[in-house]
């Protein structure tokens, strides 16, 4: 297992060296920072001082050492906030965190529950409803759902604040996390449905019913179990896709987030800031594969991991 | 062209084209959705005729005002005042919402039409290469594909825009394509794999076909299926993507309407009006619907499991 785990972890090394390659490349592409940082009309002076300050004057190989560097020492600097990079990441993630392990727990217990009654009793109405409201689900825009909700439960019924995030204050996370949790509850109703579904048609549940068990037990106990391991991986995706994905939903709900971080970041060419999520964003999306895969295992014993 | 499932289902008479629209027909969201798609299709290129006003037209006195007002007002430039109507209201700079969300449609279904071919076209290519050729071009290929997946997408696509200077509708789509193409690149590479372990990729070979002629003429005709199917999907992705990135300032500039444009004026206005915020995101939910029930209906009518 230990092996399994320091092989992937190796193999995950060429995807982010990548990750900020292209990331590197894209910063390069996007032309010369300090029009922006020091403004349109800023006397060259001004410019040439800024690309002294950070190094912008060097070769490139120089400068992707440099930034490497500083971001595995800590030691890398934002532009615009001249704060350490990981410290101004680290707090918009202490945010996004929370949203997003808040929305995947709505998702989970929601969609499960939905899934699980769809295969229970298909094609009946609650079944349809259930469907219905998931293909609405997928093709609602988060930030869309966000404002509606803001509209309805935070101006119309006052039940929620809205305005900006106050640190401790998780009222003020109750309608992202309800928007991000009813988007991913459509995704996990519609694949847990149809993964118990075809579960229920295999061999080893006609056993179990032809041994006497009730439709409950057949479907929880044998059927359940078998159509976990997809499951799990669309969980995964959505935790990963939550933790970087929520940009909009932050933009709406002015929630300083990692999404809204790095958002800030690229508008203001913030290299430093754009270059360490990146690699942020690689790391969660690696990790969290890495935890699903380890899942398998645990979900399927003929899954071994050598 | 889709041979696998009408070689199960024998109708005399009866082509794979045929096959799917008969199964498609009996498919009443599929149908539904279809209709939605083409009433859009028709209003956007028709905008002009359908929209009651221009989209730029700003009515003097007319700021704000709810669904169904008909009110006396006058362009600037006018010297008569008339009675207009504004069906769904209009906004804060006194420009008919309906109108809008007519043009905005021009917006939202050609960047997510041009961005699914640009997804399409990567993906493909992508796929049938890393599946065919297998070895180090495929390592590398995947190895790429997981890189820009591993991206958070919304944030890869406001990079890209960032690289351009202005954002304007051609960075969008180009954009949107460029990030959305790694599921299609996946599913066509599993899809090849499959499919040139069949007997009559052999034969072809045997036959002398180069390695062009194969997968032009063999194995891309039988990925067409799914291709298809995730195209039709993607359009709805690539639409909702466009609304997120206008909704960013980042889409097509004012003062030309997009759905996710009308959504970001609406910020700020939530209690004195509701209807900026909710017309234009129905807009985007219906559409979006529309494309993904139809392309459920195209996978469920491809699919030989749902033989009936």
């Amino acid at each position: 297992m230990l092996t399994f785990i320091l092989r992937r972890l190796l193999q995950a090394l060429p995807v982010m060296a990548g990750i900020v390659l292209v990331c590197f490349a894209l910063l390069k592409l996007s032309g010369d920072p300090t029009r922006i940082l020091a403004g349109e009309r800023a006397p060259d002076y001004v410019r040439e001082n800024i690309r002294k300050k950070w190094r912008l004057d060097e070769p490139w190989p120089k400068q992707l050492a440099f930034f490497v560097g500083g971001l595995v020492s800590g030691e890398l600097k934002s532009y615009t906030h001249e704060r350490p990079v990981g410290e101004m990441l680290l707090e918009g993630a202490s945010v996004t965190l929370r949203l997003a392990l808040g929305a995947i727990l709505v998702a989970v217990v929601l969609g499960l529950l939905s899934g699980i009654f769809s295969a229970y009793r298909p094609r009946s109405a609650l079944d349809y409803a259930a469907a219905t409201g998931a293909s609405i689900g997928i093709s609602i825009p988060a930030f869309w759902l966000a404002m509606i909700l803001t509209l309805i439960f935070g101006v119309k019924l006052g039940w929620f604040p809205i305005g900006s995030y106050k640190a401790g204050r998780p009222e003020y996370l109750a309608i992202p996390i309800a928007t991000l949790g009813l988007i991913t509850t459509a995704l996990i109703a519609r694949l847990s449905r149809s993964c118990l579904l075809e579960s229920l048609s295999q061999d080893y549940v006609r056993t179990a019913r032809a041994k006497g068990l009730s439709e409950v037990r057949a479907l929880l106990g044998h059927a359940f179990p078998n159509a976990l391991v997809p499951i799990v991986t669309v969980i995964g995706t959505n935790l990963a896709g939550l933790m970087t994905g929520a940009v909009l939903t932050e933009t709406t709900c002015s929630l300083p987030g990692l999404g809204r971080v790095i958002y800030n970041a690229i508008n203001s060419r913030d290299h430093p800031v754009i270059l360490g999520g990146c690699l942020f964003f690689a790391l969660v999306f690696v990790l969290v594969n890495l935890a699903v895969d380890i899942l398998y295992g645990v979900l399927d014993p003929r899954i071994r991991h050598e | 062209m889709n041979s696998a499932p009408a070689a199960i289902e024998p109708a005399p008479g009866a082509g794979p084209w045929r096959t799917l629209l008969r199964r498609l027909r009996r498919n009443r969201a599929a149908l539904v959705a279809l209709v939605v798609i083409a009433v859009l299709i028709a209003l956007a290129l028709g905008a002009a005729w359908f929209a009651p006003h221009a989209y730029q037209d700003q009515f003097r006195g007319a700021e704000m005002k709810p669904p169904g007002t008909r009110q006396l007002t006058r362009r600037p430039g006018e010297l008569e005042e008339a009675s207009r109507a504004f069906v769904l209201g209009t906004d804060v700079n006194a420009r008919d919402i309906l109108s809008r969300m007519i043009y905005g449609a021009r917006v939202s279904l050609s960047v997510g039409i041009l961005a699914t071919l640009v997804s399409l076209a990567l993906g493909v290519l992508i796929g049938l290469l890393s599946g065919y050729f297998g070895g180090w071009l495929d390592a590398c290929l995947m190895r790429l594909t997981d890189t820009v997946f591993a991206f958070p997408s919304v944030l890869l696509a406001v990079a890209i825009t960032a690289v351009f200077d202005k954002p304007s509708f051609l960075v969008v789509f180009f954009a949107l394509g460029l990030v959305g193409w790694t599921g299609i690149a996946r599913v066509v590479r599993s899809q090849v794999l499959s499919v040139k372990t069949l007997d009559y990729i052999a034969a072809a070979r045997a036959l002398g076909a180069g390695h062009g002629r194969i997968l032009l003429y063999h194995v891309l005709p039988n990925c067409l299926g799914p291709i298809v199917v995730l195209g039709t999907l993607s359009v709805g992705g690539n639409i909702l993507g466009e609304a997120g990135l206008s909704f960013l300032g980042l889409g097509v500039q004012e003062p030309y309407p997009s759905w996710g444009g009308m959504l970001a004026d609406a910020q700020g206005h939530y209690r004195d009006a509701w209807w900026l915020a909710v017309f234009p995101g129905l807009a985007i939910v219906a559409t979006v619907l529309a494309f993904n029930l139809f392309g459920d209906g195209l996978r469920d009518a491809l699919d030989p499991r749902t033989q009936k």
